[in-house]
């Protein structure tokens, strides 16, 4: 092979080596805004409603058993568990916080679940809150309810002479 | 002597690199990377913020946010779609249900709607959907009177948006 060929060959070989640089600093470009923009938190609904007047279509309807209508007042000191030809079921609060306390709340969700039972088909239930009871004890009541099978929650304020 | 002299200049030969990155790798993870982040834009339905000041409660509720009109209530405003409508004082300081400048801007906002809807040519909507940020630490009055002004302005349908507990 002549040195003249060697060298042609020489000066048609190719760099086939791929130029990452600049797609490097695109991405680098790229991640941090999406990191500082990107909502990690998943946030999720409860669909909920004021209670209705029951007592109209509950009358057109005519059922042979009057609806459970179970109901979970809050008080400051228990949490009662009232619903129509239901014993009321009276669950003292061990902390009087914004959040309610577990061990609470797992009782209540048996109590509901026994309840709810009892009448199958009962989806709904009602909590009564008191003025002043926090939001987050609301919600932890309306899981409690999910929990046991009661995922239609309605709320209600407590009428004043109850507070 | 010479024989080994030839040997150590091939090994050095193989092992002498130009001097560039090895950049394959590093490309790898940070391709990994932009798609974990890209993917958390994409995971949930309708993606929302809870406005500064508002701390969500948290639950075990697993429905997806949908589009609709949002109340925000701080512990000392309410909002509706990020403006200032009422102060949380004044309304807990009556005894009325329904707050007047909320209804007000609920009226304004459902004709909207209601317009848009005409000129799309859509049936005509009687109940819609508001969703209700509230703070964890805010009373249920206040709360109470946020869903009365709803219900009673053409928003029957209510969502309460929660953190959703890990």
């Amino acid at each position: 092979m002549s040195v003249r060929s060697r060298r042609a060959r020489k000066a048609l070989t190719v760099n086939t080596d791929l130029k990452l640089m600049p797609l490097m600093n695109i991405i680098i470009a790229l991640i941090p805004m999406l990191l500082l923009s990107a909502v990690f938190l998943e946030v999720k609904v409860i669909e909920t409603s004021l209670p209705r007047d029951a007592g109209a279509e509950a009358a057109a309807a005519q059922p042979k058993k009057p609806p459970l209508d179970l109901a979970v007042h809050v008080r400051k000191a228990a949490y009662i568990v009232e619903g129509h030809g239901v014993e009321p079921r009276v669950l003292p609060r061990l902390t009087s916080g914004s959040a309610p306390d577990s061990t609470t709340m797992l009782r209540l969700t048996e109590v509901l679940r026994a309840l709810a039972a009892t009448r199958p088909g009962t989806t709904e239930v009602r909590i009564v809150a008191e003025a002043r009871t926090h939001y987050q004890e609301i919600v932890s009541l309306m899981d409690a309810a999910r929990e046991a099978g009661l995922p239609n929650a309605a709320l209600e304020g407590a009428p004043t002479e109850e507070v | 002597m010479r024989r080994r002299r030839s040997r150590t200049a091939g090994i050095m030969e193989k092992y002498t690199s130009d001097g560039g990155l090895t950049l394959t790798s590093m490309m790898d993870i940070l391709t990994t990377l932009l798609f974990f982040v890209l993917k958390s834009y994409v995971s949930g339905g309708e993606v929302t913020v809870p406005p500064p000041g508002v701390t969500l409660p948290r639950s075990i509720a697993a429905a997806d946010m949908s589009s609709s009109v949002v109340v925000a209530i701080d512990r000392n405003d309410i909002m509706l779609a990020g403006e200032r409508v009422a102060s949380v004082r004044d309304v807990v300081a009556g005894d009325e249900l329904m707050i007047a400048p909320l209804a007000k801007k609920l009226t304004e906002a459902r004709e909207q709607m209601d317009d848009l809807d005409r000129r799309k040519g859509k049936e005509a909507v009687t109940a819609r959907l508001a969703t209700i940020q509230g703070d964890a630490d805010i009373e249920f009055r206040v709360l109470q009177r946020v869903m009365y002004t709803l219900d009673r302005n053409g928003f029957p349908d209510i969502a309460l948006a929660v953190l959703k507990k890990a």
